[in-house]
This record gives structure tokens, sequence and C-alpha cells, in this order.
């Protein structure tokens, strides 16, 4: 994966949502001076718009926004039809994508399903991180990550948080349950410690966390923490307990208003 | 009446046209080439062309130019050069005709071409700034003038490629009727790239040179300091973007291209095995390791280190590999935490480009035991791991030095060491690693002691 971050996609459908995710996205680009890519690809329940209404709308929101990047990178602005995975996969590996930002509704509930479902499916798909943002997440900068550990070391997670902690100044907070510690996962949060130290000289605090479940803990302690990012991977040990959430695989994420950074963990 | 006078070297395909084509036009009464020491026929075809032909003196284009006017018997003087075939019809009298109508002193040809690269990037831009009065001139450089032999006679020619540029700015600083007229469409062949740095340095030079001398109280500070703005951001764009082009292979030499690693050798060949396995076991900063291990090769010789590397074995393969990734036009070299001595020795074995490592001070040939550490492997503010001693900083330092960047590079390395640059490098390749860490943070992990794989990512 990429050591800096050249160009981020926000998947735009001119709804309230798409407003947290581009400012995210702006303040990271100010940040690594990169571009942004406010693509237009409607989803099931998005209102459709003519081909003219649409140029229009993205040139409004093009207008509105270019002033905003301040760095030495650009805001490009374009639009998809037909599915929007394959189309959305399609475009960040044609556009060499490292990053895609995505809104989350606040008070829409199937939108709420369909994005949590979209997100891991996407980051699976497409190898690329995807932050999703929600209204109450705007925070300035990511001082605190928080990024649980379980099952393996967490690569890719480590070079992102080294990459953005180097940019933000900040702390990173690996965090393991302690059921599982004594196994495995012991080592694997040193070897996760020490793979931190190789690469960078970001600050690094190691938790173990009381409870049965990963996600539920790590919400939790992110919460007291006041934690800015959450980077979680999208397999079975970061869905939240319980029925629904399993049903709609969802990810630990969507419990929180702090962002969450979802990426694969295998090349 | 008019003289026409054709500066002319080697130029026998096309001479006899040009002298045929001004003799065609009723107003031109003489034809002189001033011959810049020709070694092919061009002095025998302009003469059987009619045309009055003089030998210069010295080569050189303002020099011929000079000679010609001194040459000429009439007031008005077309210059033309050899090399066109065809003009177009009627240059030579679109040319002359302001001078003949008393409308100007100095005329100069434009035509139609592609805008030639040392016009549009360096001269228009530097009289812009220096001499806005000339800005409006389409061809600045064009060699295809008309002017008044005592306007000539005062000025001072440049003999390089300045010299056309050098006259424009004559005529225009002792207030002569300068016009610019439209001659028609000219075939001109564009110069090589390898003229173009020259053409660029000369032109630019004429420029400043005319500015300096005539008006050194007007070129303002204000004129000065955006030429260099310009220069510099033209710089700072090139730079940034030509380095996507260039590409760099780093490789790490112990254990990696040398089978074994050096010190354990010499830890083998001068009996201090125990003492070095107890500093790597005890000494856990690498800086004061690294001082520490040169210690104990106080009072070896170059010969007594040089004798050990030479015994050492080297990947078989890998003098292929580096003369293939050179042919793919990579840069090839080795960073190392070993001792530039013996770096250097590996890197002209293999064929490297450069080789960057420690500094083992010698003195009368023995070494001190002193360990010079070059700056570039300590961090800086600019340092993207932030570690205050490491090899993805030397890596940065290779990357501004040869102008490539860290996405177009490959780092190849073995140790816990080499985990950083790595992770940074644009592509990073495990070799032989027994270092799990270094397995899974490496893009790709080579596990026979063989670099041919290495070869799919030139």
């Amino acid at each position: 994966m990429a050591n800096n971050l050249y160009n981020i996609l926000v998947p735009v459908d001119f709804t309230a949502k798409n407003k947290w995710a581009i400012a995210k996205a702006i303040e990271l680009a100010n940040n690594f001076h990169c571009n942004v890519h406010l693509v237009y690809v409607p989803n099931l329940l998005s209102r459709r718009y003519s081909n003219e209404n649409l140029m229009k709308k993205l040139e409004q929101l093009r207008s509105f926004y270019k002033d905003q990047i301040c760095g030495q990178g650009a805001l490009e602005t374009g639009y998809l039809s037909g599915s929007k995975q394959s189309e959305l996969a399609d475009y960040i590996k044609q556009h060499e994508m490292d990053l895609v930002v995505t809104g989350l509704s606040k008070f829409n509930l199937i939108q709420r399903i369909i994005s949590s479902i979209s997100i891991s499916r996407l980051a699976r798909k497409t190898n690329v991180p995807v932050l999703a943002v929600r209204s109450g997440g705007l925070v300035c900068h990511f001082k605190k990550i928080v990024l649980p550990v379980s099952g393996e070391i967490p690569i890719r997670q480590i070079r992102l948080a080294a990459l953005l902690g180097r940019a933000f100044k900040s702390t990173v907070y690996f965090v393991s349950l302690r059921k599982q510690v004594g196994g495995n996962t012991h080592s694997i949060l040193e070897s996760a410690l020490e793979m931190v130290q190789s690469i960078s000289t970001i600050p690094v605090q190691c938790f173990l966390l009381e409870g049965q479940n990963l996600a539920k803990s790590t919400l939790e302690f992110s919460k007291k923490i006041n934690a800015d990012l959450i980077m979680v991977n999208p397999v079975k040990d970061f869905y939240l307990p319980g029925l629904w959430n399993r049903l709609t695989d969802k990810l630990l994420s969507y419990g929180t208003k702090i962002p969450v950074l979802t990426v694969m963990n295998k090349n | 009446m008019l003289t026409v006078v054709i500066p002319a070297l080697n130029e026998e395909n096309t001479i006899g046209q040009v002298v045929k084509y001004c003799f065609a036009e009723p107003l031109v009464s003489e034809v002189i080439v001033v011959d810049d020491k020709s070694e092919d026929n061009t002095v025998n075809i302009a003469r059987e062309a009619g045309a009055k032909v003089i030998i210069s003196a010295s080569r050189g284009k303002g020099i011929s130019m000079k000679e010609g006017i001194e040459a000429s018997t009439n007031e008005i003087i077309v210059f033309l050069d050899a090399d066109i075939d065809p003009y177009p019809e009627g240059a030579i009298n679109k040319l002359a005709a302001p001078i003949v109508k008393d409308e100007a002193d100095f005329v100069k040809g434009a035509f139609a071409r592609n805008a030639g690269r040392v016009t549009e990037l360096v001269a228009k831009p530097l009289l812009t700034i220096i001499f806005p009065g000339l800005a409006h001139f389409s061809q600045p450089l064009s060699g295809m003038i008309a002017g008044k032999k005592t306007f000539f006679n005062r000025i001072e020619f440049f003999n390089d490629y300045g010299v056309d540029i050098g006259i424009l700015i004559d005529m225009y600083l002792m207030k002569a009727r300068v016009q610019e007229v439209n001659i028609g469409y000219i075939e001109n062949k564009s110069k090589p790239w390898q003229a173009l740095g020259k053409m660029s340095g000369e032109v630019s030079r004429a420029i400043i040179s005319k500015a300096q001398r005539y008006q050194s109280h007007e070129l303002s500070q204000e004129s000065v300091n955006s030429m260099e703005a310009i220069q510099r951001e033209m710089n700072n764009v090139l730079r940034e973007n030509l380095s996507s082009y260039q590409k760099m292979i780093v490789i790490d030499m112990d254990d990696t291209i040398l089978i074994n690693r050096f010190i354990d050798e010499c830890a083998k060949e001068f009996g201090f095995k125990t003492k070095l396995d107890e500093l790597r076991y005890s000494e856990k900063d690498p800086i004061i390791l690294t001082k520490r291990v040169g210690l104990l090769l106080k009072n070896k010789t170059i010969d007594d280190l040089l004798h050990v590397i030479s015994n050492m074995e080297m990947a078989e393969n890998i003098k292929e590999v580096v003369s293939h990734f050179k042919a793919k036009g990579y840069l090839v070299g080795i960073l190392s935490h070993s001792y530039s001595l013996i770096t250097n020795y590996v890197k002209q074995q293999i064929g490297a480009d450069f080789s960057v490592a420690h500094q083992l001070e010698f003195f009368d040939g023995k070494a001190t035991g002193e360990v010079s550490l070059p700056s570039y492997f300590f961090g800086s503010p600019e340092s993207i791991c932030g570690h205050s001693f490491c090899k993805t900083n030397a890596l940065q330092y290779l990357c501004e030095k040869y102008n490539v960047s860290l996405k177009n590079c490959i780092a190849v390395g073995d140790s816990k060491d080499d985990r950083c640059m790595i992770t940074y490098a644009g592509k990073g390749v495990a070799f032989c690693t027994t270092d799990e860490l270094l397995e899974k943070i490496a893009d790709s992990s080579i596990k026979t002691r063989n670099f041919h794989p290495l070869l799919e990512f030139a």
C-alpha cells in the first residue's frame, strides 16, 4: 500500500451526509497535498437526475468546495452510472484511489444498513481503506487512533496509522481482549508494537480490555478516551454482538460518532 | 539596390538554389556567401551560382555576418539562412520593402512554423521582463533580417546563437525603426534537444548582457527577482515532474549481496567473535553499537580489510541482475550500515552506480577505530519515519540527490534494520530474511539466494 495519500474519493449523492465526508476529505487533502474526487454515484434510494441537472449540481459542488483546497491537490468531479459497487471499484482502480471517504446518515436506518454493508464490501473488494464519518465525527485531527488487534498483525492498519500519526502527531492505542491474551494475541500485540516502532516514532499505548466482544469493548474504550479514529478490519472479530448486528454486517463503527476507517488487512 | 549576405557552413545541398533564388529578385545586385570553412563543396557551388564568396577568418555566425557587411557595396543588406530551400516567393522583397520605402531601418522576418522551444520558453519571457518593447515580436530569434549598413556598422555581434536576438536588441536600443514582417511559410527543422540547452544559454546571455550594458540602472530589483522566481519555480516543477520518470533500486550489502556479514567474517579472521557477540547483546543503541564495533577494527590495515572482503562470496547472479536494472534505466546502489571502503569495493565488483555507508577512519593506512556516520543517516524534520538514525533517512537523501520519487524506488534487504526502508520504498523486497516482521511488511519476499525474481519489478 502507498506510504502517502495521493487521491481521495468521496462518493456523493447530494444529500446532507456528503457534507461531512467532503469536509473530512478536504481536511485530509490539505494535510497530504492530495486530490479529492467527488463522484456522483446513485444508490437504490437516491433521487435520479437528468444529465443536465447532474452536471449543474456537480459544478455547484465543485465551485463551492474548490477554494477550500489549499494544498497542492485539486478537486475533481465526475459521475458514474450502473451498479454502485462495481462502478466505484472500477473508478478506484482506474484512478488509483488511496482512500474513500463516505458520510453516514444520522437517522435513516435503511441508509445506515446499506452503508454499513457497502463499506465492508467496498473495502474487501477494492482493498482501499474506507473512512466513514458522521456529523458528530468532524474533529479537526486524528489525535487518538484506536487500533483493535485480533488474530493477525494489522500490517496495513499500522502503516496507515503511521502515516496519519506523522501528519497529525497522533497517539496509537492498540487494544485487545484480555481473554484472548496468553495465546497468540499477546505475541501479535507485541509484534504490532515492534512494527510501529520499526517504521515510525509515533507514541503507542497497548491496552487489554475486559469483555467478550472486541468490537463492543473497542467501542466503549474509544468513547472513554474520546478517540478521533478507530481502524477496523472487515472480519467477524469486528462485528458488534447480537443477531441484528450479525444480519446487517454491522461493524463496530456504526454504533459511534467516531470516524471509522475500514481497512482490509491482506494485500 | 540591395545586397544579400548568406553565412554558410557545409550547405552544398541548398546553397546553389538559395543563391539562384536571390538573383531572381530584381532588387538584388549582389549576393555574398560568407563561408565558415566548409568541408564540402559549398564554396564552388556558390561561386558557380554567381555569388561572391568570402572565406571567413574564423568560425561563428556573428563574425561571418560582420565580414559580409564589410564586403557589401549596397546600403541595404538582407541576411538569409543558407539551409532553407525553398524560400517563399517574394521573401527578399517583403524584407526589404519597409527599408526601401524608408518606413524602417531594420526588419525582422517572421514565418509560419511551429513555435520554437527556445523562442517561447527563453527568449520571449526574458524580453517581456527586460525589454517589454520587444515582447510583441513573434520570432525574435529569426535569422532572416534586413537593415541599413550604417546601423549594422554600429553593432557588436555575438558569435553564437545569441547573435540574432543581440542585433534586434541593439537596433531597439539605437532607436532604429524596427518592423517585423511575415514572409510566408518555411519548412524549418527543429534543433535536436542536445542543442537546445546550449542555444538557451547563449540566447539568455545575449539578452541579459545587453540589458546590463545598456540599462544597468534600469534593470530593477523587481526584474531580477522575477527572473529568479520564474527560474526557481520552473526548476522545481521540472524536478518534481521529471522525478516520476527516474527509477532507483537500493540493495543492502550484508547477507544480501554478500552471502555473510562482513563484520562477522572480520570477527572470524581477526578473532573478536566473542567480543562482537557481547556487544550485540548488550548494546541496543544502533549509533553506539556502530561506533563500538568500529573500535574492534582498530589497527587493521586497508589491505587486511580488503583481503577479507575479496574472500567473501557474493550472490552469484547479482552482477547480471544489476546490469539488467541499469539497462532498464534504474540507478543501482548499495545502502548499508557497513563501511564505505567495503561497499565501494562491492559496488565496483557488481557494477552498481553508487554506494552509501559509514566511514571507517584510517591513519597511515591503518584503521583508527573511529567511525564517521554520514549526516544523511540521521533524521531531519523532513524525515518520513521520524527515526533519529535510519536507512530510510539515507534513502530519502538518495531520492533527493538523484531526483527519484520514493514511489519509484525498490529497496531490498534482509534484516530488522531494513524494515523501515522496505516499508517506505515504492516496492520493498525481503531477501532471504529470517525476520518475520520484515517478511510481513515487504511487498514481496525472495526466499532463495537468487536475485532473478527481482527482475519482475524492473
